[in-house]
């Protein structure tokens, strides 16, 4: 049907038919398939949420004389950083804490700085003070070093999240009767509300539910800069069941992504306190899909009432991995604000951001049309990564 | 005239055991609506009222509290959400009693309408995203 490379010519004469994931749906319904797919080139895809595996991956310039942070130990305001790398190479975790931080100790703890947050602030270009107790060698004598650092003077920083972007995700409630504290958000007690995620219709793995366009060197919308993906993620599940349609009904493909964090925005980046849980780093990203074929547009015809999300109990079976669903619901009906579980009428929310998620599709909708983003063609798609060939 | 206004009263501990709501409906004929009562044993005591009442009447209230030592103090502003840091995620929504946070199912945004506010303080726990403070007046 078109290429690639088809598709970027496009962009480059400034030709291209680009849509968001929910215009698509209005076009299909007026034109039809049949001239949708000969029309639209690219349908653009979003999400913004908590997700806890992000962080990012700095090189700081050496002082004088020279500190070797590889078995020492480095801080960034006083958030521990991983520092078993090479000398100036350190990897800031969205989760990390203080170790002064009091976490649960004063039951539900605030969270309120941490990973996340430093992230946040050096996006905003907001100095950040580097720790670093080191024991000394021949080569690196230094044995102490502290020093502000921000964005623009570090060697590099990258944002390198091993887990982003669920496809589907678990709406959590509480038949407990108190009030429990997760990452799904503070639960009311007695099925007093339902918590869910992901981005509905916008969702980039909802859009290419088997990963047949997406996978290794795409590039994508990242946190506000132009970033790529470099695997498939941790916990990835493309055997989860499925409906007719494809579309998983729980838990299954996730993404590894990489970006330039000099490029981006706390528009689309944001530190995340959970009260009683810990911190996190909100994400916003968005994936191009391109209408290679008929299949592909199909798959982007994905509706809110086409997804299916299960409902756990939080209180009780979640953590003691009794994972039993109690009744599966669709993301159009958690989205009208109330949802009906065990005969009762339940108020729902959700810590990820459909309006960010829409605002991400949009920008990345732009940035094609301007011509100021091309697509790329992957090196191996995530359905075919773990094959031999 | 009657005006309608919410107060924080802060009671000093040796007044803590006077009826005062009592003596504000009895003797000032004041509607009185308590939103928020929290009293801690052997320190001061916290009430955020709304009253409801003649204007004079709410002037006589207010100096009768004064002398039997309540410190009291308009509440202008109690939860400040902050537009600016807010992600229209609708965490906030479904624990508020009073429905302050508004969502549009279509835009999907948040809004909120701060006249409803009772100041629980659930969307302080509920926000992740620093969107809410609270102004130190209303802290316990």
């Amino acid at each position: 049907m078109r290429t690639i490379e088809e598709i970027n010519k496009k962009i480059k004469s400034g030709k291209v038919v680009v849509v968001t994931a929910e215009e698509v749906l209005n076009i299909v319904k007026t034109k039809g398939v049949k001239k949708t797919l000969e029309e639209v080139d690219v349908v653009t895809t979003g999400t913004f949420s908590p997700m806890c595996s992000s962080g990012i991956l700095l090189n700081f310039f050496q002082p004088k004389p020279k500190i070797r942070t590889g078995g020492g130990t480095v801080y960034l305001n006083n958030v521990p950083a991983y520092s078993g790398l090479a000398a100036a190479d350190i990897y800031l975790g969205a989760t990390a804490l203080p170790e002064d931080d009091p976490r649960n100790k004063v039951y539900p703890g605030t969270f309120k700085y941490g990973g996340g947050h430093v992230i946040e602030d050096l996006v905003n270009g907001k100095d950040i003070k580097l720790c670093i107790f080191s024991y000394g060698t021949h080569c690196y004598p230094r044995k102490k070093y502290s020093c502000p650092i921000n964005l623009k003077g570090l060697n590099n920083a990258i944002l390198l999240n091993p887990r982003n972007s669920s496809q589907n995700y678990n709406v959590a409630v509480n038949l407990s009767d108190k009030v429990v504290y997760t990452y799904m958000g503070v639960l009311l007690p007695k099925l007093g509300s339902a918590h869910y995620a992901t981005a509905g219709t916008f969702s980039p793995l909802m859009n290419d539910p088997y990963y047949k366009t997406i996978g290794i060197g795409t590039r994508i919308f990242l946190g506000g800069g132009i970033g790529y993906i470099i695997w498939h993620g941790t916990q990835h599940m493309p055997d989860s069941s499925r409906t007719e349609k494809g579309i998983p009904m729980g838990p299954a493909g996730t993404l590894a992504t990489i970006g330039d964090l000099k490029q981006m925005s706390s528009h689309f980046l944001r530190g995340v306190s959970l009260k009683g849980y810990g911190v996190s780093l909100a994400v916003g990203i968005g994936i191009p899909i391109p209408i290679l074929n008929k299949e592909i547009l199909s798959s982007t015809l994905v509706t809110n009432q086409n997804i299916v999300m299960p409902v756990i109990d939080y209180g009780e079976s979640y953590p003691n991995s009794k994972e039993e669903v109690l009744a599966e619901v669709t993301y159009a009906e958690l989205q009208s604000g109330h949802i009906k579980i065990l005969g009762k009428k339940i108020p729902t929310c959700t810590l990820s951001s459909y309006a960010k998620a829409r605002e991400v599709a949009n920008t990345l909708k732009n940035w094609i049309k301007q011509g100021r983003f091309t697509l790329t063609q992957p090196a191996v798609t995530i359905d075919r990564l773990n094959n031999d060939n | 005239m009657t005006i309608k206004r919410k107060y924080l009263l802060i009671f000093p501990e040796e007044t803590i055991e006077r009826p005062i709501t009592y003596h504000l409906i009895h003797d000032y004929n004041l509607m009185i609506n308590i939103l928020k009562a929290s009293v801690t044993p052997g320190k001061e005591g916290r009430l955020v009222i709304e009253v409801h009442g003649d204007k004079k009447a709410l002037e006589s209230a207010k100096h009768y509290l004064k002398e039997i030592g309540v410190n009291i103090k308009p509440v202008i502003e109690g939860i400040h959400w902050l537009k600016e840091r807010c992600v229209h995620c609708t965490a906030c929504a479904p624990g508020c009693p009073s429905q302050c946070f508004v969502v549009d199912r279509k835009t999907m945004l948040v809004s909120f309408e701060k006249e409803r506010c009772i100041v629980c303080k659930h969307c302080l726990s509920a926000c992740a995203y620093g969107a809410i403070k609270i102004l130190e007046n209303y802290a316990d």
